[in-house]
C-alpha cells in the first residue's frame, strides 16, 4: 500500500498533477461502470468529477490515512454512492437501496446551497486576506483540530489564534451584513 | 465552560457529553448563540462550497482538454499500417493483419474495475470473495485467477466466470479466456451477457478469430448497453 500512502499524501497538499493523473487513469473504468446504470454520459461525467472532490476533501480531512484499499477503488465506491443518491433524488430509484459507506462522511450541502447567507459568504470568501483563509479553511474546510493549526501555522499561542479566528469570523460577518453589497 | 470553547470543540468534533448536553441548552435558551452557531454552519457551508466550486471548475477544464483518444490512436495506428506497407510490403498479409489485430485490441481493451465488492474498508480479508477482488485491484492476476477460479467450482457465480475471464487476459492467456467465456451461459436480463460479449469479442481479436468477433459485435450493436457505441466502432475497424 506503499504507492496510495504517496498519493494520499500529494492529494492532501492539493497536488494538482496527481489530482490530474488521478482524474485520468480512473475516468474511462468509470464511465464503463457507471453506465450500467439509467444515467446519461454527461452526467457520469458529472458524478466523476464530484467523486474526485471527495476524495481530494477526504484526503485532506485525514480519512484516507489509513486506507487499506487502493484509491481506485475507494473513488469508485463513492461514485457508487453519488450515483445512487442522483437516482434517488430523481426518484428512479428501483435499485436496492444503498447505505453511506462508513468512512465517506460526506455532506452534500443542497439546502445550504440555497440559503442566502450562505451565498452571501460564498462572495465574501474572495474578499478576505490570505492569513483568514488559511485560518478558517484548515478549521472549517479541512477539519483540523486548533492545536493541529497551531502546529501548521507555526502559532505560539492558543489564544492568539483562537482571536485571529474571531477576527476573521468578524470579518466575514461585516462583509454579509454591510449595505453596500 | 465559554460559549466560544463550546463552539470550537463542536467543530473540532471534540465535545464531550456534558458539552453536548450544554451545547443543546444553549441552543435552547439562548438567541445570541443560536445566531452565532448558526452563522458558524454557513460558513463552514460556504467555504466547503466555494473550495468545491474551485476544484470542479479545474476538473472541468481537465475534461475538456482531453484529447479523444480513440481518434488519436486511430490516426496513429494508420500511420503506422502505412508505414509497415512502405517498409514491409514484401513480407506478407500475415504480418499486417497481425500487428493490426493487436492495436485494435489495444485500442478497446480496457481493464475492467471491479464493480462488485467495491468495499472501501478491506483491513483484512475476511472472505475468499474480498481476497479475490482484492488481488485483482492490486494487479496481482495471477492470485486473482486462482481465487476466482475457486470461487466458480464452488458456488458457479457468474461474476468469479467474469473476473475469471478478464484475470485471463489480463495475463495475456487469451485462448483460456475464450474457453472461460465460452462457458458463460446467459441469463435474462443479467449485466454480464453484454460484458462477456464485450470481451469474448476482444478475445477472437487476438486469437484471429475475426469473424466471432464481428459476430459478437453485431449482437451488442442490436440492444442498448454500455458497449453499444465501441462495438459499432469496432465492426466498423474490423470491415
Amino acid at each position: 500500500m506503499h504507492e496510495s500512502n504517496q498519493l494520499v499524501d500529494s492529494l492532501k497538499k492539493g497536488d494538482e498533477k496527481t489530482i490530474a493523473s488521478i482524474y485520468n487513469d480512473n475516468r474511462n473504468g468509470f464511465i464503463l461502470f457507471a453506465s450500467r446504470y439509467e444515467i446519461n454520459k454527461e452526467d457520469i461525467i458529472d458524478i466523476y468529477q464530484d467523486a474526485v472532490i471527495v476524495l481530494c476533501e477526504n484526503a485532506k480531512k485525514g480519512l484516507l490515512d489509513n486506507l487499506q484499499s487502493n484509491i481506485s477503488t475507494y473513488l469508485y465506491s463513492i461514485g457508487k454512492y453519488m450515483i445512487f443518491h442522483k437516482l434517488k433524488k430523481a426518484e428512479k430509484n428501483t435499485i436496492k437501496k444503498e447505505t453511506i459507506p462508513d468512512d465517506l462522511d460526506w455532506e452534500f450541502y443542497e439546502e445550504e446551497q440555497e440559503n442566502s447567507e450562505v451565498q452571501l459568504l460564498q462572495k465574501a470568501w474572495g474578499k478576505i486576506g490570505e492569513q483568514c483563509k488559511k485560518v478558517l479553511q484548515l478549521f472549517y474546510y479541512e477539519e483540523k483540530k486548533l492545536d493541529e493549526i497551531m502546529e501548521i501555522l507555526a502559532y505560539t499561542n492558543k489564544d492568539v489564534l483562537k482571536s485571529q479566528k474571531s477576527r476573521c469570523l468578524k470579518q466575514l460577518k461585516d462583509l454579509t451584513t454591510s449595505k453596500d453589497e | 465552560m465559554n460559549k466560544e470553547t463550546l463552539l470550537i470543540h463542536y467543530f473540532e468534533g471534540t465535545l464531550t457529553n456534558e458539552e453536548k448536553v450544554l451545547l443543546f441548552e444553549k441552543l435552547e435558551n439562548d438567541a445570541a448563540f443560536k445566531a452565532e452557531f448558526e452563522f458558524q454552519k454557513n460558513v463552514k457551508a460556504a467555504i466547503k462550497l466555494e473550495e468545491r466550486k474551485n476544484l470542479k471548475e479545474k476538473l472541468i477544464a481537465l475534461e475538456n482538454q482531453r484529447t479523444p483518444q480513440r481518434t488519436k490512436n486511430l490516426k496513429v495506428r494508420w500511420i503506422s499500417i502505412a508505414a509497415s506497407f512502405v517498409v514491409f510490403a514484401s513480407v506478407g498479409y500475415w504480418i499486417l493483419s497481425l500487428n493490426s489485430n493487436d492495436s485494435l485490441y489495444e485500442d478497446y481493451y480496457e481493464t475492467f474495475p471491479n464493480v462488485e465488492a467495491p468495499t472501501v474498508r478491506g483491513s483484512i480479508a475476511n472472505d475468499i470473495k474480498s481476497e479475490a477482488f482484492y488481488a485483482y485491484d492490486s494487479k496481482n492476476y495471477e492470485g486473482a485467477l486462482h481465487l476466482f477460479s475457486e470461487i466458480l467450482d464452488k458456488d458457479k457465480d457468474d461474476y468469479a466466470l467474469f473476473y475469471k475471464g478478464l484475470a485471463l487476459m489480463e495475463l495475456e492467456r487469451f485462448n483460456d479466456a475464450v474457453t472461460v467465456f465460452e462457458s458463460y451461459q446467459e441469463k435474462p436480463n443479467s449485466a454480464f451477457n453484454n460484458y462477456i460479449k464485450w470481451y469474448l469479442a476482444l478475445c477472437y481479436i487476438k486469437t484471429n478469430q475475426t469473424e466471432k468477433s464481428k459476430n459478437l459485435a453485431h449482437k451488442l450493436i442490436k440492444s442498448e448497453n454500455p458497449f453499444q457505441n465501441q462495438a459499432r466502432d469496432l465492426l466498423r475497424d474490423l470491415e
